[in-house]
């Protein structure tokens, strides 16, 4: 079930982003190495939102940005996803009418092969491919222990904040995308539930290889997980590298850690 | 050439017509972001009631004072009953109970007054005058001066009363305008009195210009008003009257030089062009969008 | 429970297939009525109630079912299953058009502009010679002979049952189906669903063609059942019709469709008092039901754009 080849490389170059007069993004340039969970820290509306809106195709932004060696360049938001982007949203967004099982299924439309006919018809090939993901699904909601397993065929609007989280995650790791983009998903959890969720998000990763992108405000997370990570503020990168080294640089202590 | 000027005419006379039927459209939509969708049956169901007075042998300005006030006191009825408890519903909400309340109203009208197209006899000029082979009647005079009045009178109510201030503070900031005291409800009820008022007077030019009444003039009414809005910019007041006269002229100009069944299509052809190509009118302005 | 459930459903079917001999040539009649708005109801529900769209001309396209069929038979002798299948094409491929070139429209405006469809398919109907102009098409008879030769009432009946328990059927498995979660992602939320490859354009103008489809093999056999068709049978109030009944019915809901057609066809026309009345009434319903429960009617409808 693995994906196929290591892939997941996203180099983004110089990327800027104009809402009206106001720059949010003022020319960036990251990149998430294959397999690598590479974090993107920053104060508050320093425009890490609008990078991740940017790479998935929702901003439209100038600059270039590759997957895989492929320029994603005017590709819309669904054939973004189709070529293996998948991400979460710093509010989370689920559907409400449906069950969290009926959420997280839906994250594995891309990979879906049985078309419009055979999933009517429900011909044996069509059913077997949805009992494997099924199945999939169940492995990746049991890395929660029980907290999504017995409620799977609950409404997505009933469960707990950090429930929701926890289903939207699963939902993006369902598409067995080369490159995932995490809003802060760790917001508006507390300590403990922060402190599981920065353990299951490795074991995720093995059971889907891919590439991480992960927008986060806690530092001992993004110290955890993260090999390299970028520091936005006011749209410009101002440093990167690993963890240690950039928390203890001046201009991240100023504006970052200062505005905290 | 004669032919052109004359569909000139005929096509601002009927423009006219559509851009005061239109007002009441964009004055709602411009406050609230809601199409009311009927206004159309209103202004059909307040003309039959002038036609009701005049079949009772009510003097005809008796008539129209009485469907004035009826299209007044049944356009904030509407408001209050079916909009008023969802204005803060999802955005369907307003337009699927608007969808019930003209079913109500054309209902109504076609179990009162039946489904026969009924003549409209009025004291307003029949006359006509001929000038170099264009014909021109004293009812597009009577159309055409009226439409002026009106959007001049409604510049003024606008731009220069406080009524027109609050609505225009209510159309930026609906909250804001809540908190420094303005009672929103009261305005809004005011917007769909003026804009019924509007409407029937809009029916009274439409009913004398073509000397007829009939039910489903309401829904034709609001597709036409509507394509009018869209034309001039909706929610702007002004766009209504550029909006309801290019309407009246490209149909006109459609039935002289294409074919006179295809006056819908026409319509529509352009309704779909322009919501295609400017999403928010042909002179609209992109904020007037309100989400 | 269960059990009774099933009982239920065996009792009613019986009953149905049974109607033609046991009821009075009125009562089926109007069954039949009903049953040709089942089709109608349930696609206008496809769009709707699952997939979002507001859209009120599916009148027109039931026309186009119709009309095809009124000017197959006067053309070219073909039997009635292929009439069926041309008449659903066509209205599919109209309703695949339509959903195709308005998709850039915002909601609201959608909905004025799909009322516009009616008009648009009127004046082509009253402007043109195939179509009889404003008296339309007259002795529209299926072949006696063949496979599905409807000469009888009650063969009209079981036709109209035929063709509604397809749709039925066919809607129960598209919203069954992956795609029935897609519409849904599509309506509740499209930003979030384009981020996981699910394409709008394609998806809404899927639905439409489906539901064209079932709108075209009801008009065939309006076209067969009244043995003409007219622009009168097609105008904007059945699309009004329509739309009341799934919104009466149940958004979203394939027995709210059956029920939404019942309830606006059969009641009004065996209460003859208020059959007059009935649009109206279903009217006061309307705003009644969206003023007390909007949510409750509207389901998690999101639509705030
Ligand atoms: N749609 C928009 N229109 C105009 N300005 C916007 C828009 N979206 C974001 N901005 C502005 O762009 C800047 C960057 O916003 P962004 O959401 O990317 O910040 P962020 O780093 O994600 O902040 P946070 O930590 O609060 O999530 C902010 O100043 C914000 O106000
Ligand atoms: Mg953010």
């Amino acid at each position: 079930m693995a994906t196929e080849t290591l892939g997941g490389r996203l180099v983004v170059q110089n990327i800027c982003v104009n809402y009206g007069a106001f720059r949010a993004l003022d020319g960036v340039s990251i990149e998430v190495a294959p397999g690598s969970i590479t974090g993107v820290i920053g104060p508050n509306g320093s425009g890490k939102t609008t990078l991740i809106n940017a790479i998935t195709g929702i901003q439209a932004a100038s600059g270039t940005i590759r997957l895989d060696g492929q320029v994603l360049g005017r590709r819309s938001v669904p054939r973004r996803a189709e070529l293996g982007l998948a991400r979460t949203f710093q509010a989370i967004r689920l559907f409400q009418s449906m069950s969290i099982l009926d959420n997280i299924m839906l994250g594995a439309h891309r990979l879906m092969r049985a078309g419009l006919f055979e999933s009517v018809l429900r011909t044996p090939r069509s059913r077997r491919e949805i009992a494997r993901r099924r199945a999939r699904a169940e492995v990746l909601m049991s890395v929660f222990g029980p907290r999504l397993l017995p409620r799977m065929h609950q409404l997505a609007v009933n469960l707990s904040y950090a429930n929701r989280r926890r289903v939207e995650i699963c939902r993006a790791f369902m598409a067995e995308p080369l490159l995932l983009l995490l809003d802060e998903p760790m917001a508006g959890m507390n300590p403990f539930e922060t402190q599981e969720l920065s353990e299951q998000l490795p074991e995720l990763q093995k059971l889907v290889p891919t590439s991480i992108l992960l927008v986060e405000h806690k530092m001992d997370v993004i110290n955890a997980l993260c090999s390299h990570v970028y520091v936005l503020d006011h749209g410009v990168c101002i440093i990167e590298g690993d963890p240690r080294t950039v928390q203890s640089d001046p201009a991240v202590v100023e504006a970052y850690l200062g505005v905290e | 050439m004669i032919t052109f000027v004359q569909q000139v005419i005929n096509g601002a006379a009927a423009g006219s017509v559509y851009a005061l039927l239109a007002v009441g459209y964009n004055m709602v939509y411009g406050l609230l972001g809601f199409i009311n969708f009927a206004h159309g049956d209103l202004y059909m169901f307040s003309t039959f009631i002038v036609l009701a007075m005049v079949t009772l042998h009510v003097p005809f300005w008796g008539a129209v004072a009485v469907g004035m006030v009826a299209a007044c006191f049944l356009g904030m009825s509407v408001e209050r009953i079916a909009y008023r408890p969802l204005r803060t519903a999802n955005r369907i909400a307003p337009t699927v109970s608007a969808v019930g309340v003209a079913l109500v109203l054309e209902n109504a009208a076609q179990v009162i007054w039946g489904p026969a197209t009924r003549p409209f006899p009025t004291p307003l000029p029949q006359g006509l005058f001929r000038v170099d082979g264009v014909v021109i009647t004293a009812m597009q005079i009577v159309i055409l001066l009226t439409a002026a009045a009106i959007a001049v009178a409604l510049r003024v109510g606008v731009y220069h009363t406080s009524w027109g201030r609050k609505l225009r503070a209510i159309r930026d900031d609906l909250p804001t305008a809540e908190l420094v005291g303005i009672s929103v409800n009261r305005l809004v009820s005011s917007v769909y009195a003026v804009g019924a008022a509007l409407g029937l007077i809009s029916g009274v030019l439409f009913a004398a210009y073509y000397n007829s009444v009939y039910v489903t003039m309401g829904l034709t009414g609001t597709l036409n008003a509507f394509t009018a809005a869209v034309l001039g910019g909706i929610g702007s007041i002004g766009g209504s009257f550029a909006g309801g006269l290019a309407l009246g002229l490209l149909q006109s100009l459609g039935a002289g030089y294409i074919s006179s069944g295809y006056q819908n299509t026409i319509t529509f052809v352009v309704l779909i062009v322009v919501l295609l190509l400017r999403p928010n009118g042909m002179f609209g302005k992109l904020t007037a969008a309100r989400a | 429970m269960i059990i009774a459930g099933w009982v239920v459903m065996i009792v009613g079917a019986v009953v149905v297939l049974l109607l033609p001999q046991v009821s009075s040539p009125y009562v089926l009649f109007v069954a039949t009525e009903v049953l040709l708005y089942v089709p109608l109801a349930i696609g206008q529900n496809l769009i709707t109630g699952n997939t979002g769209v507001l859209s009120m001309g599916h009148a027109a396209l039931y026309g186009v079912g119709a009309y095809t069929t009124g000017v197959l038979v006067s053309h070219i002798a073909i039997g009635v299953p292929l009439t069926l299948l041309a008449s659903a094409g066509a209205a599919a491929l109209v309703g695949l058009g339509v959903s195709l070139t308005t998709q850039r429209i915002r909601g609201d405006y959608l909905f004025i502009v799909t009322i516009g469809l009616n008009f648009i398919f009127l004046d082509v109907v009253n402007n043109s010679t195939w179509s009889g102009a404003a008296t339309g098409l007259f002795a529209i008879a299926p072949p006696a002979g063949g496979l599905l030769a409807v000469t009888t009432p009650a063969r009209f009946f079981y036709l109209s049952l035929g063709v509604a328990a397809l749709c039925v059927l066919i809607s129960l498995a598209i919203l069954r189906s992956r795609f029935g979660r897609a519409m849904e992602a599509v309506r509740d939320d499209p930003l979030v669903a384009a981020t996981m490859g699910l394409k709008e354009v394609p998806i809404k103008a899927g639905i439409f063609g489906v539901a064209g489809a079932m709108a075209g093999l009801s008009g065939c056999v309006l076209a067969y059942f009244l043995g003409s068709v007219g622009p009168q049978d097609f105008n904007s109030n059945i699309s009004l019709l329509i739309f009341e009944m799934v919104i009466i019915g149940g958004l979203g809901s394939v027995s709210g469709s059956v029920l939404g057609a019942i309830v606006l066809i059969a009641v009004p026309e065996f209460l003859r008092s208020v059959q007059e009345y009935s649009l109206g009434i279903g009217g006061v319903l309307i705003v009644v039901m969206m003023v007390l429960r909007p949510e409750g009617v509207l389901g998690s409808w999101r639509t705030a754009r």
